[in-house]
């Protein structure tokens, strides 16, 4: 394993993750059991505007990690859909498959350094390679 | 005995053999400078130089092709093989392929003549060309030239490209195919997906090379007011380049191994990288590399 796939293992343990289950039961159940005692209390006020104020915050936070997890799925669903091409003849296909290989690399390389002139250089000429894979495939007959 | 009962199926088996492969023997006028079109899919290509104004072609025409002619005059000539009965208009009909056997093509032509090949599978070999251009299109056969040209082009999938001989301009281009340019002229152009890289030459006016995930190793020096670029994403480079080299080295990694016999390696203070700014005797000429992840080695030749 080089050091740009041990990188790339790790930018993917970076990616959000959704709780195994849900966890607004568990929550309620213990806000619950809280209330009538909290009333007992002369800080009952102060109590449950904190309850509150972290519930809203627990919401906040979950729904951001929920747009995030979206956001992957939906940019991990347009990078497949953008390598449906797969030449029939073998000689092509494997080409095809190392060049879409190449062009995703290079794009996750752009996201750690977007202002590499050498990384667009590369992209835009690996995708040169993928017109003249596909003329290649259509002079096939 | 056992023996003599395989007999029949041998004997089938020779005939059908000698009745598949058809050989050739064709034989043309061509001018010294003629421009000569070869295109065969599967077998092999071999084209070798000699001193006559003529194009000669032997070898044997595999099962399923059409008969093979040499068309044109003698300013152009072309050799294409073809599946019997296709209409098509392209150059290789991979449909018809599966239906022709492989063809073995060897060709004698004039040394000075421009040579134009497309091959598929089709190992070739060029030899002993002198002055003409050359072509040549490939998908996973092995392209081997030794010529003095002016121009060579050779684009190739996967197929490895080895030059020899001197080309003055060169581009050469594969996707995972290896690249071996040991006689680069003053202008070159290098390109691969992940294929390796060996190249030696120059004094470059203009060398480009780029590759995503191939190493290199690169031998030469750079012309006055010539440029030699490098561009790498996870690919190792190791560029040597002779210990009296007057350029402006600018070499830099985003989170590859930088090392140099010239100047100073910066590593950056926050974050990953480094980069080398280092002005070489009058620094008439121009070293740019950059990678990604590759390491990176700038080395003196002593």
């Amino acid at each position: 394993m080089n050091e740009f796939e041990w990188r790339r293992q790790l930018r993917e343990l970076r990616a959000p993750v959704a709780p195994p289950r849900d966890l607004w039961t568990g929550i309620v159940a213990a806000l619950e059991p809280a209330a009538p005692a909290a009333r007992k209390s002369p800080r009952a006020g102060w109590l449950l505007a904190a309850s509150f104020a972290g519930l809203s915050l627990l919401t906040v936070g979950l729904s951001l990690r929920q747009g995030q997890l979206l956001d992957h799925r939906q940019t991990t669903t347009t990078v497949a859909n953008q390598t449906p091409w797969k030449p029939d003849d073998p000689r092509l296909a494997g080409a095809a498959i190392e060049l879409d290989a190449a062009r995703l690399e290079l794009r996750q390389a752009l996201e750690q350094a977007p202002n590499s002139p050498a990384l667009q250089r590369l992209l835009s000429r690996t995708r040169q390679q993928q017109s003249r894979l596909r003329q290649l495939e259509q002079q096939a007959g | 005995m056992k023996n003599v009962c395989y007999l029949p199926l041998l004997l089938t088996l020779c005939i059908g053999q000698a009745l598949a492969d058809t050989p050739i023997n064709l034989q043309h006028t061509a001018a010294p400078g003629a421009r000569i079109s070869v295109s065969n899919v599967k077998g092999q290509v071999t084209i070798t130089a000699w001193d006559r104004n003529q194009v000669q072609v032997t070898g044997s025409l595999g099962d399923g092709a059409a008969p093979l002619a040499i068309e044109g005059d003698n300013n152009d000539l072309e050799i294409k093989v073809k599946p019997r009965g296709s209409s098509s208009g392209s150059w290789f009909n991979w449909h018809g392929d599966n239906e022709m056997g492989a063809t073995t093509l060897d060709l004698r032509v004039p040394k000075g003549a421009t040579l134009d090949v497309e091959v598929v599978s089709a190992p070739l070999g060029i030899d002993g060309m002198d002055g003409g251009k050359i072509s040549v299109n490939s998908v996973s056969g092995r392209v081997r030239v030794n010529a003095r040209t002016p121009d060579l082009s050779v684009e190739s999938v996967s197929g490895t490209v080895q030059q020899s001989g001197f080309a003055e301009r060169a581009d050469l281009q594969t996707v995972s195919g290896d690249i071996l340019a040991p006689a680069l002229g003053t202008i070159a152009d290098l390109q691969t997906v992940s294929g390796r890289i060996q190249a030696s030459g120059g004094p470059w006016h203009k060398f480009n090379l780029s590759t995503v995930s191939g190493d290199v190793q690169l031998n030469g020096g750079v012309a006055d007011h010539g440029s030699i670029d490098i561009d790498s994403m996870s690919g190792d480079v190791q560029l040597q380049v002779p210990a009296d080299v007057s350029a402006g080295i600018h070499a830099s990694s985003f989170s590859g191994d930088l090392r140099s016999d010239f100047g100073q390696v910066n590593e950056h203070d926050h974050g990953p990288g480094s980069e080398l700014n280092a002005e070489v005797g009058n620094s008439s000429g121009r070293i740019h590399v950059e990678t990604f992840s590759g390491d990176l080695r700038i080395r003196k030749k002593e």
